[in-house]
């Protein structure tokens, strides 16, 4: 789909506003590692993983990390490759100084031959200069800032993003709101520049598809209690609310409409995949509806989830969004390895760019993950789905509604 | 009408929450004249503290309040001995003294962010099931449990503080350390029992409100600057007036979120705490402390 | 009953103020010490409750080594202080300060024992009775220094030490004050009085020490002191109480103005 010229930019507007840690001053990588990692074909070949396993962003950084693993593990067990994989993953705490850290130490002595990129945007730009300054190659996980892919940066050659980005998320949450033909679709958000930009940025996003905020309510971050808020949009009469909300606040929220009885559809974010997120709300986040890259009648995605639950548990990642997601950052580096001949850098890059996965974890049934030449996106159109909430449970709420790349 | 009462209610509840963390830095305040600026921490303490017992360890309620009640007296027994009294043998200036209450609650954040985890955690209520509603206004169990154990909380201090020796003596402590000393009473000890009432008293509260918004390491802060505004608004004085004064702000903090703007809210509760802050001392001078 | 021997202490980082003070107060003894404001009366008291260090020197009460106890236990042993301003707790009721000095108490008879000697208390000063729930700060300066007695004389002290207490009061409300604690120790209490009012302090009083500055070389003092122990000075003897005010009976451990400006 053509995007119009504004709209690119509203969304690249939400999508810096929503990048969750500040971008670091990371330093241009050496270039003495010039050939871009271990092509020596002795031993096993290592990828690197740089992530949250830690701290706030942990609940999506060590999924990520589970669905690497399963995998490497996969992959190494079957032999087709002909080479095995060896995961190195390090801790950035979501922190962009320690990332951009760890990337250094990745890419100069550890030896890998490419990086998986994290769950936080800001760690991502701070880290991704570094790697592919050393000509590494990197894939960004789950991270979803609109400018993580961006072909005026230097390392743009040597940078693929395996998720699918904020805007392609936006464009599908405003493609539900349409479907639903609502007379008042309301918005929550918290009072932080985050919120009331993301705000903005709906409003603009809207009133492109020909659509409003009937009414918008903001609350303090991390708020005690949302009862004003909840009755607020009730009684203005609002018949459908974006929560762009997550995490405790997004928790409180439906809570509080469940608590009033009020009746309507709340449609948040993708963050709202979080095994945290669960945790907090209970059976009191009953009726959220949020994006995800999970099809549940995809075979392919089937035997994943049978896969990573018999693996780590049910309760380990029970949405499979970001564990998805990393699983088939590890399937798409291994096709381009495969292609490369297992060598990094510029190989690597550009085998990677004949590589397009049919059945991935992640994605509706019929989407691919496919990069091409300057196209270093892989979602295809239609890769989202929508989930809810039942009785504590994630559970598919529609695969009919339409996604397509911005 | 409903709406109104609605807010009402939700107002009591948070309130009541504001009012047990007000309770917990007039004990100390009373005992010591120390501003205990680790009281919204502790109050993270209290949460986390639930959320391990009752979410990690599968422990029931009891064996969990009693849990919260162990650990808060065993952190107000490290702050009173291993940072309070040291500091005051040591004739280290109040400055100093609050200085390292803030650097307590730090040190307590980082704790739970390194032992637990930074994030929110979800822990399940008391009892556990639908909202009641009584004629239009519904009310979670948890916001009634809240409600009532703050109250009950409340009366059991003020009936220590003005109907047992213990309590007659610890506000003595606050008002007259020589009158105390004079009088026999084990001045040392008496300042032990004011950090673990208050500690026990912050904790609790925090195992409270963890059901209503999760338990993590940030939680305590802004729930704290209102506690804190409450017994200011209170006049720092008596136990029951803070109460009061807390379910105040959380009523104006309801109400005006509702009928001025939601945006404003936060604007206006602030505005409060300083408006206390700028008028009151001079009624604290007047009124001294009253329980 | 008390025995303090070379005492020393001073406030803060300052130099000693009590220079190798000796105290001695027999059982059922009343002993006043006198001397001008300044003098080191009060210091004497305070170093004896335990509210001010000993620098060096021993305290022994009843037996016991109280040098080192904190003001609270001496309290508790029955070695109990009405300080200089009444030190009382102005916005709890007159009732509640009364029931602080109940802590003293063993707890098994805590109950009964408060009750006798609140009986006591309202016996000796009615007026605390009638005024028992309001707060003792709205009280005038006389029945303030009857709450503070009173709240000692609630513990059972066994030996009373009373810091001025006639600072500030009329002199009627200071002779019933002084009446009482006549008729306290009448009863068996051991009493040590400040008292800047020598000619009232030793009416009441068997014996007296005479506080003030004054260069006195050690010995001296020691030979005064004891002398002055010895001799004693019988209460309601005007006669006896101009010869205390003579020098001869100087001092008892006050450091002499040119040692302080060493």
């Amino acid at each position: 789909m053509n995007v119009p010229r504004p709209r690119r930019a509203a969304l690249a507007a939400l999508a810096l506003g929503s990048s969750i840690a500040l971008v670091g001053c990371a330093t241009a990588g050496s270039s003495e590692a010039q050939s871009g990692g271990d092509t020596s074909s002795e031993g096993p070949v290592k990828i690197g993983y740089i992530g949250a396993l830690s701290g706030g962003s942990a609940s999506l950084g060590v999924p990520i990390q589970h669905g690497i693993e399963l995998a490497i593990d996969q992959l190494n067990e079957a032999g087709d490759l002909g080479r095995e994989l060896e995961l190195v993953a390090v801790d950035d705490e979501a922190d962009a100084t320690k990332s951009a850290a760890a990337a250094q130490r990745m890419v100069t002595e550890d030896g890998v031959v490419a990086v998986l990129g994290g769950p936080n945007s800001g760690t991502v730009l701070a880290n991704n200069p570094i790697i592919t300054g050393a000509g590494v190659v990197q894939l960004i996980t789950v991270a979803q800032g609109d400018n993580l892919i961006d072909p005026e940066t230097p390392g743009a050659d040597l940078t693929y993003q395996v998720t699918e980005n904020n805007s392609y998320d936006v464009g599908a949450i405003v493609q539900l709101f349409e479907d639903g033909a609502y007379d008042a679709i309301c918005a929550v958000s918290d009072t932080t520049e985050y919120g009331q930009g993301g705000i903005q940025t709906i409003r603009t996003v809207f009133e492109e598809r020909g659509l409003e905020i009937a009414t918008a309510v903001s609350h303090e971050v991390n708020a005690t209690d949302l009862t004003p808020q909840v009755l607020s949009l009730r009684d203005a009469g609002c018949d459908a609310v974006y929560l762009f909300d997550y995490g405790q606040d997004a928790a409180l929220f439906m809570k509080t409409v469940n608590q009033v009885d009020w009746e309507v559809p709340v449609i948040g974010g993708r963050g709202l995949n979080q095994a945290a997120f669960l945790s907090i709300a209970g059976e009191a986040g009953d009726g959220i509806i949020f994006p995800s890259v999970i099809d549940p009648e995809k075979a392919s995605a089937q035997e994943f989830i049978e896969a990573y639950d018999a693996k780590f548990g049910e309760d380990d990642d029970p949405a499979h969004t970001f564990s998805a997601l990393g699983y088939d950052s590890v399937m798409l580096l291994a096709a381009g390895l495969e292609a490369s001949g297992f060598e990094g850098g510029e190989a690597l890059a550009s085998a990677l760019e004949d590589v397009t996965l049919e059945d991935a974890a992640s994605g509706k049934e019929g989407s691919t993950l496919t990069y091409t030449y300057g196209d270093h996106r892989a979602p295809s159109d239609d890769f989202l789905t929508f989930w809810t909430i039942e009785g504590g449970e994630y559970q598919l709420y529609s695969r009919d509604v339409q996604s397509t790349r911005p | 009408m409903t709406t109104f009462l609605q807010l009402a209610v939700s107002g009591i509840a948070l309130g009541s929450i504001y009012g047990l963390v007000a309770l917990g830095f007039l004990v100390i305040y009373h005992a010591t004249g120390l501003v205990n600026f680790a009281q919204g921490q502790l109050l993270m303490a209290g949460a986390m503290t639930a959320y391990v017992l009752l979410m990690q360890l599968d422990l029931g309620y009891p064996l969990v309040l009693l849990g919260v009640v162990v650990v808060a007296l065993l952190l107000a027994l490290v702050f009173r001995y291993g940072i309070h009294r040291p500091m005051v043998r040591r004739g280290a200036p109040t400055e100093n003294m609050v200085v390292a209450t803030i650097a307590f609650g730090l040190v307590l954040t980082a704790a739970a962010e390194l032992g637990i985890g930074n994030t929110r955690y979800g822990v399940d209520p008391i009892f556990p099931g639908a909202p009641i509603a009584i004629g239009g206004v519904s009310m979670q169990t948890q916001s009634i449990v809240i409600t009532a154990v703050a109250w009950v909380l409340v009366g059991l201090v003020w009936f220590f503080f003005t109907k047992t020796l213990t309590g007659v003596s610890l506000r003595a402590v606050g008002l007259n350390r020589t009158a105390a000393a004079v009088s026999g009473v084990r001045v040392s000890r008496l300042i032990t029992v004011a950090f673990a009432l208050s500690v026990i008293v912050t904790a609790v509260g925090g195992a409270l409100v963890a059901p209503i918004i999760g338990a993590g390491p940030s939680m305590g802060l802004a729930i704290a600057v209102k506690g804190f505004a409450a017994a200011v608004l209170g006049g720092m004085s008596s136990v029951y007036r803070g109460m009061v004064a807390g379910v105040a702000i959380g009523l104006i903090e309801m109400l005006s979120s509702y009928y001025i703007s939601s945006a404003y809210a936060p604007v206006i509760a602030y505005t409060i705490l300083f408006l206390a802050l700028v008028l009151m001392p001079a009624r604290v001078r007047k009124s001294g402390a009253t329980a | 009953m008390l025995e303090a021997h070379g005492l020393r202490a001073g406030y803060g980082k300052g130099p000693d103020v009590l220079l190798d003070a000796d105290v001695v107060v027999g059982t059922g003894e009343i002993v006043a010490m006198i001397g001008l404001n300044g003098a080191g009366k009060s210091t004497i008291a305070r170093t004896l409750a335990g509210l001010l260090p000993a620098r060096s020197g021993r305290i022994v009460f009843d037996g016991d080594d109280l040098t080192r106890a904190t003001t609270d236990e001496r309290a508790r042993r029955g070695l109990m202080l009405v300080p200089e301003g009444r030190e009382l707790c102005a916005s709890m009721t007159v009732a509640e300060n009364l029931a602080v000095g109940t802590v003293p108490l063993p707890r098994a008879e805590r109950r009964r024992r408060a009750a006798e000697n609140l009986g006591l208390v309202h016996e000796l000063f009615p007026i605390l009775e009638e005024k028992r729930r309001q707060p003792a700060g709205s009280l005038s300066g006389g029945q303030q220094q009857m709450v503070a007695i009173a709240r000692a004389l609630m513990g059972s002290p066994r030996l009373l030490i009373l810091d001025e207490p006639s600072l500030g009061l009329a002199p009627l409300l200071v002779r019933e004050i002084f009446q009482v604690v006549s008729r306290l120790n009448g009863d068996g209490l051991s009493v040590l009085v400040a008292e800047q009012n020598a000619a009232l302090a030793i009416s009441h009083s068997s014996q007296a020490y005479h506080i003030e500055l004054g260069a006195v070389s050690t010995t001296d003092a020691t030979s005064e002191q004891r002398s002055l122990l010895k001799g004693g000075v019988v209460g309601d003897d005007r006669d006896e109480v101009v010869a205390l005010q003579l020098p001869d009976y100087r001092w008892m451990g006050r450091r002499s103005p040119e040692a302080v400006a060493r």
